[in-house]
């Protein structure tokens, strides 16, 4: 049994502290490579961290690493010239004091009975020459680790917390909460070390492994994390917790002593939720939520194989931790009394959460590919938002305004649909447009594949993928491959314009008309000589709208379409005639050539067209000119134009006020 | 007695002068309509011919409003340039109609084009004045909310459900601050027609004076008429919410909104009527 804690094989590993043994699963899920027993103090008067980690790791590439690469990512709020806080700007915000910087120390490294390394060390800058960066550290090895061997190294660190900045740090009341806060080595490939400096928009890439992790701190401290807690061992004021987590590639924690504690099980998971009490509100649509995107999830890709999961709210004072995603262990946010209508807590839950699925069981390089899990994962979030809260009132469902979380994600992303591409660097995009490259664009891609391969077909594609790659470090070719191997076609005429392309995407119906048409008028001959027919005949005015046939009584009618493509992104699109009798005709176009016109007869006239009738191409930065009436549509516009007149007179007389 | 007295001598002067507020009414709703004007052809580029507009009668509206912002940006900016200078035009011309309409309540005489805007003309420099010196004693109100919201929060310390309660308390003291600088210098106007006095900061100090030595009196009579306004405003919204959003619907909706609009002005004719009836009464 996966899921099953022996607790009594727990109680006895205790005794040895085993690093690789089988204590929560009987197998192990994941190459397991990087593996850290860890013995830390907290220092809640200096808000530091101070102990030692042993890592045992293996060398799982083809080349002998010859250098251990270790980030460092708490030196990133070190001082204001780091590459994470110059690329933000260069503004260290509330990071002003000296305790409120943070830093990790290296105090000393050896090889576990072995030489002292730490004249070996050495800070690296492999992205960028920023002098200043200390965000990566290399050791250089006096033998190389050959492929397949094992070192372990043994770390003395200092890491100080930073007033809470960026998701991690302490604030007042004795918060904590500790992300990224140890030496972390980086995952060696088979060209070399990929270790890169912590950006201000990039995430994580790690190996796998188990951590065992053993923490001293105020008894009064709650404490949540990554893992299983084991055993708890309490001593004048402190205690002494020993947490375990198996197969995965970052262990988090947090400790607080306001943390309200919420437990259920569901799936043979227990589901700890630590909240505040004035979160009160949003215990049971956090644990709801919780529940159902586990269903989901396991429904649609796989289960989550874990014992256990925590889901943090953090208090007031330390918002700024909230919505982040580690493995078994993810925070959210809320506030008191939050609406029903607004569903920002339940959001956050599913695509933290969804995380655990794409970030930490499918582990992609965050710096070098983030759309392998924030798209993916921003798709997985927009089906469950969908189906849980509707299509329309996933996001908002309040009074006067509704919103589904297709079009939150596309708001951002038809401002700019071609400032850039999404396969690039985390920390390369332009302008700051992290968030909608890798999260917004590539989602409304998924949906767009969806569309067009069907729903089962794409099921059976996510599926696959997350089977194939989970516990391992998958890059885009690798799910690429899976698209054309469950579809059995090539799929890269899509990939490369919407992922690796910079393109837009944008159908629209450039004109409509209907009519009798051009009756026969003229000279035609006959047996009697030339015969004159009278002309009787409607056009297309110039603007595109039709004027009505003069002979209302015409059994057929003519009517034309013409649609363009009017952005660079070519897929196949529907087309669909309206007619006024309630008819209708669909087409499919290839989208090839800029503009098709479709001509067609019928016994009644055009009322309207559409390009994309079902709007599966959600990347299509303009709904608006997907369509087209042959009359003018009044009502939408007099319903706007009557609100914003009550709208602008409210506001005036509010000025008036002052008058 | 008086309050009642002021509040029933206010309504039935209101009513009495309906063309005034008429005037009132259809300079406002100019100003909207000419506002609403760039949106409108917007609005009409976008979706005039589109179906997508569907989708905002059926409450689905919020890809159309993203759409419109993306796609529209150029002309949301041009939009908000011409909105700073049409708004404080809008303020001078309901600084001048109040001056004429105080005028009116305050000498109890019946409304003619002529002796409005006679009236408006007269006070309207000295009504300009009055509200530059309001300008000082609102920017005082926002100092004084400021210094409360920060004594506010350092008592709520990092309890999420004090800071949001508190936050509502300070809002509620601005609101006070504002409506009470409002009603004194609604009474500076009519002291300032009644007395024909020119001297405005004179004038201002005496209706502080006036305020601060019945407050009960003022502060009543103005909330009185305050609860017609949200009476008015509950009737508005309850039945509003009923019309729907299609075909002739949408007719009725804009009529009903504009009933209102039409009875909200008649609230703030009303309050100064009343103002001025108090006043008169208790001074008689």
């Amino acid at each position: 049994m996966k899921r099953t804690i022996v607790a009594t094989v727990a109680g006895i590993a205790l005794l040895f502290r085993p690093l690789i043994g089988q204590i929560i699963f009987e197998q192990p899920l994941s190459p397991r490579n990087a593996n850290y027993r860890m013995e830390i103090l907290l220092d809640t008067e200096k808000k530091q961290i101070r102990g030692n980690e042993i890592l045992t790791w293996r060398n799982i590439s083809t080349v002998a690493a010859r250098e251990l690469q270790f980030h460092l990512y708490m030196n990133a709020f070190k001082n204001n010239q780091s590459t994470h806080i110059s690329e933000s700007g260069g503004s260290g915000g509330k990071l002003r004091t000296k305790k409120a910087w943070g830093w990790t120390d290296i105090d000393a490294v050896r090889i576990v009975d072995g030489p002292d390394l730490t004249p070996a060390l050495s800070f690296i800058r492999p992205d960028d020459d920023n002098e200043q960066d200390q965000t990566v550290v290399s050791i250089r090895l006096p033998r190389a680790v050959p492929p397949g061997g094992e070192i372990s190294v043994s770390i003395d660190f200092t890491t100080q917390l930073p007033i809470v900045f960026r998701r991690n740090g302490y604030a007042a009341d004795n918060f904590f909460f500790a992300a990224q806060w140890f030496p972390k080595i980086g995952v060696l490939e088979n060209d070399g070390w990929n270790c890169h400096q912590f950006h201000s928009s990039t995430e994580f890439f790690a190996d796998y492994g188990v951590y065992d992790v053993t923490l001293t701190l105020p008894r009064e401290m709650v404490v949540g994390s990554t893992g299983v807690p084991l055993e708890t061992i309490e001593h004048d004021s402190l205690k002494t917790l020993h947490i375990r987590a198996e197969d995965v590639h970052d262990f988090a924690w947090t400790a607080w002593p306001g943390y309200l504690v919420a437990e259920t099980e569901h799936n043979g998971v227990t589901i700890i939720h630590l909240y505040e009490k004035d979160h009160a509100s949003t215990v049971e649509r956090t644990l709801n939520a919780m529940k159902m995107t586990m269903d989901y999830m396991e429904n649609w890709v796989g289960e989550y194989p874990y014992p256990r999961v925590t889901v943090v709210h953090p208090p007031t004072q330390a918002m700024e931790v909230g919505g982040m995603e580690y493995p078994m262990f993810i925070t959210g946010g809320s506030f008191w009394h939050m609406p029903e209508g607004i569903k920002a807590p339940e959001m956050v839950t599913v695509h933290e959460f969804g995380h655990n699925w794409f970030y930490h069981m499918i582990g992609n390089n965050e710096f070098e590919e983030a759309w392998l899990d924030e798209g993916i994962n921003s798709y997985a979030e927009m089906r469950m938002m969908t189906e849980f809260y509707g299509e329309h009132t996933s996001m908002f469902d309040i009074p006067g305004f509704q919103m589904g979380e297709i079009a939150m994600q596309r708001q951002n992303y038809i401002k700019v649909p071609r400032w850039d591409r999404t396969l690039r660097p985390a920390w390369t995009y332009i302008g700051g447009n992290y968030a909608t490259f890798s999260y917004g664009k590539p989602a409304l891609m998924l949906v767009t594949l969806e569309n067009y391969l069907t729903r089962p077909v794409m099921d059976r594609v996510m599926r696959t993928f997350f089977q194939r790659w989970k516990f391992r470090h998958p890059s885009s070719e690798d799910f690429i491959a899976v698209v054309n191997e469950v579809t059995g076609e090539d799929y890269n005429w899509f990939f490369d314009q919407l992922l690796k392309g910079s393109g837009d995407l944008d159908y629209r119906v450039a004109s409509v008309w209907t009519g009798k048409g051009v009756t026969p008028a003229g000279l035609f001959d006959s047996d009697s000589g030339k015969v004159l027919l009278p002309v009787k005949t409607s056009e297309p005015d110039s603007s595109g709208a039709g004027t009505e046939a003069s002979e209302e009584a015409a059994e057929m009618f003519k009517s034309t379409v013409r649609i363009n493509r009017a952005g660079e992104v070519i897929i196949p699109v529907d087309v669909l005639l309206v007619f006024e009798n309630g008819d209708s005709l669909t087409y499919t176009w290839d989208g090839a050539e800029r503009w098709q016109r479709y001509r067609v007869e019928y016994p009644s006239k055009l009322a309207w067209a559409s390009v994309d009738p079902e709007r599966k191409l959600v990347l299509d930065k303009n709904f608006s000119n997907n369509s087209m009436a042959v009359t003018q549509r009044k009502a939408p516009v007099n319903y706007i134009t009557a609100r914003f007149i009550m709208f602008f007179e409210t506001a005036l007389q509010i000025l008036g006020f002052m008058g | 007695m008086k309050v009642i007295n002021a509040f029933r001598t206010g309504l039935s002067g209101v009513l009495g002068q309906k063309a005034m507020w008429f005037i009132f009414y259809a300079v406002q709703f100019a100003f909207a309509w000419i506002l609403v004007q760039p949106i409108e052809k917007n609005l009409t580029e976008l979706i005039g011919w589109s179906m997508a507009g569907d989708e905002i009668l059926a409450g689905n509206g919020a890809n159309i409003l993203f759409e419109f912002m993306a796609h529209k940006q150029a002309a949301i900016i041009a939009w908000s340039s011409l909105f700073v200078p049409a708004a404080i035009l809008f303020i001078l011309v309901t600084i001048f109609l109040k001056a004429g309409a105080v005028s009116l309540f305050v000498k109890r005489e019946s409304f003619t084009a002529a002796e409005f805007f006679k009236s408006a003309g007269l006070y309207f420099w000295r009504f300009f004045r009055l509200f530059l010196f309001s300008l000082a004693f609102f920017a005082v109100s926002i100092l004084i909310y400021m210094l409360l919201n920060s004594l506010l929060k350092s008592l709520a310390g990092d309890s999420e459900r004090l800071r949001v309660m508190l936050t509502i308390v300070g809002f509620a003291i601005l609101g006070f601050l504002f409506l009470l600088v409002r009603m004194v210098f609604d009474y500076a106007k009519i002291m300032a027609v009644a007395s024909g006095s020119g001297k405005m900061v004179r004038t201002s100090l005496a209706a502080w004076r006036f305020v601060l030595r019945h407050p009960g009196k003022t502060l009543g009579l103005f909330y009185l008429v305050g609860i017609a306004g949200l009476l008015l405003w509950a009737v508005y919204y309850g039945i509003g919410g009923l019309i729907p959003a299609a075909g002739f619907g949408i007719t009725i909706m804009f009529i009903w909104q504009q009933l209102f609009a039409f009875s909200r002005t008649g609230i703030v004719l009303w309050q100064l009527a009343s103002q001025s009836a108090l006043y008169g009464e208790m001074h008689r």
